[in-house]
């Protein structure tokens, strides 16, 4: 995983010789047939008995939230290579995670409160999901502005590294501390449950293609934002090139 | 710091369980001569603990007058109150702990000194732990006397401790990031704040529950959360410490 982010060069930039596989152009094209796909298998599946055509939201939701928390563990795991390592390749992948996390945690929360909104009545209650998630979110925008302060390329990646460590390991204690307020109201979909909410055959088929889409534009996003920052590199490389060349003229 | 620690290393004498013997007490004598140093430092320009103190002080008063002059139940609002005026004072010490050095120069000289980074912040944290504790152990009566509410009772003192050992681990390492940061003062609150959070909600949970006199049960697993969070927060800063100081 240290060598992925040097390795693949994902295309784009001074690059030269023979044209390299692009998977980022492949995710394009995929996405393109399944986006629409995806719209279609959201509007023919059957509504929900009580929550009726709100429920379809979900299809957005879970796909936002699953997403959010694998950004956030790429972070934790590019701060532990960091941390191993001091290798810019995990860096990367941290910046990526990072940025990713707090993207996928604000459409879960968004479409979360609007959906609450209809079936709950209210956008907002201190339930422990939503209160966990919404500590992880100001964690991680704490994060980001950790990083943002910091001008130093090395030291901006130690700290982002020190950070997402403790971060992530903090999110189950946040969980556990949020049992500590009445319980709530977030229906338990998958499980045993007596409160659990039944899904149909064609809504988990739906919700398996939802997630399939949402992963194609999870790996899209991360290429280029990869890819982004390999493309600064190189600017500053140059940059710095020039800037010795001027001082030699 | 492998470097340093060859420095430091004696000359082979082939008995090898006195060498590390004799390298762990030399990690504990560089963590209390770190601790000692702050101490003695405090002691003298009273700079931390006074600024702490007036501002805590400050704080409790800023929340009497903001609140309706007669509470009908000052229990409801005190625990969460007095956890504010704790944080916000804590953040002001820790900020201080590292900004003193770097502004005087002196955290160059500590890093160069032949010793584990990891021992340098279980003193700074020692130190910062001692500095917070003596604030709320005073601020505790006067929060008392102006809400006329007392929340001086010996069953608080395990929730006092435990909480105040996760700002001091937390704390402490947050302050060492901020310090090499651009908006060094601001930004310890920011990060510090969302992780303490867990902290500060069992804190004053159980701070409410005790004062109520409910029964032990039931900050029992609050008191639990604390201590797991002390725990796992005493190891992982030391292991990262050296990440965060590194030029």
């Amino acid at each position: 995983m240290a060598t992925l982010t040097k390795k693949m060069d994902f295309g784009g930039g001074v690059t030269t010789g023979k044209r390299k596989f692009d998977l980022s152009k492949v995710l394009l094209w995929t996405m393109l047939v399944s986006f629409p796909l995806t719209l279609i298998f959201i509007l023919l599946a059957p509504s929900d008995f009580e929550l009726k055509y709100s429920q379809r939201i979900f299809y957005f939701h879970m796909p936002s939230n699953i997403l959010c928390l694998l950004s956030f563990t790429i972070y934790f795991i590019g701060g532990l290579g960091y941390w191993r390592t001091r290798k810019r390749s995990w860096d990367i992948l941290m910046i990526t995670g990072l940025e990713l996390g707090v993207f996928f945690a604000l459409i879960g929360i968004v479409t979360g409160s609007i959906w609450a909104r209809y079936a709950w009545g209210t956008f907002w209650t201190w339930d422990p999901r939503l209160t966990t998630v919404t500590i992880m979110m100001v964690v991680y925008l704490a994060g980001w502005m950790l990083r943002s302060s910091v001008e130093d390329p090395g030291r901006k990646a130690a700290l982002t590294a020190v950070f997402g460590i403790i971060g992530f390991i903090n999110v189950p204690l946040v969980y556990f501390s949020t049992r500590f307020f009445p319980a709530g109201l977030h229906p338990i979909v998958f499980g045993t449950n007596g409160a659990a909410v039944a899904l149909e055959g064609f809504m988990i088929v739906t919700l398996v293609i939802s997630i399939i889409t949402f992963s194609q534009f999870f790996v899209y996003l991360m290429i280029q934002r990869i890819r982004l920052e390999n493309l600064r590199d190189q600017v500053a490389g140059v940059r710095m090139a020039l800037n010795e060349d001027e001082d030699y003229a | 710091m492998a470097r340093m620690a060859k420095i430091d290393r004696p000359i082979e004498t082939g008995l090898e369980k006195q060498k590390e013997k004799s390298a762990l007490s030399a990690y504990f004598r560089v963590a209390g001569q770190v601790f000692l140093k702050d101490i003695r430092t405090e002691l003298r320009t009273k700079e931390i603990f006074s600024s702490m103190a007036v501002f805590s002080l400050l704080v409790v008063m800023v929340f009497v007058f903001a609140l309706p002059g007669k509470l009908k139940e000052a229990g409801d609002v005190a625990p969460g109150l007095l956890w504010i005026a704790f944080t916000f004072a804590g953040v002001l010490g820790l900020n201080r702990s590292f900004i003193n050095e770097k502004d005087r120069g002196s955290l160059e000289g500590l890093l160069l000194a032949p010793a584990e980074r990891s021992a340098i912040f279980y003193g700074k944290a020692l130190g910062n732990f001692t500095f917070i504790i003596v604030v709320e152990l005073l601020l505790a009566p006067i929060f008392s006397m102006l809400f006329n509410f007392s929340v001086l009772r010996l069953e608080l003192l395990p929730v006092l401790l435990l909480g105040t050992i996760g700002f001091a681990e937390i704390g402490t390492l947050f302050a060492a990031m901020a310090v090499n940061t651009r908006a060094r003062e601001v930004l310890l609150p920011v990060l510090f704040f969302p992780i303490m959070l867990p902290v500060i909600i069992a804190a004053s949970q159980s701070t409410a529950a005790i004062l109520s006199n409910r029964p032990f049960d039931e900050i029992s697993s609050a008191l639990g959360l604390m201590f797991f969070f002390d725990l796992i927060f005493a190891v992982v800063p030391g292991m990262l410490f050296e990440l965060v100081l590194e030029e």
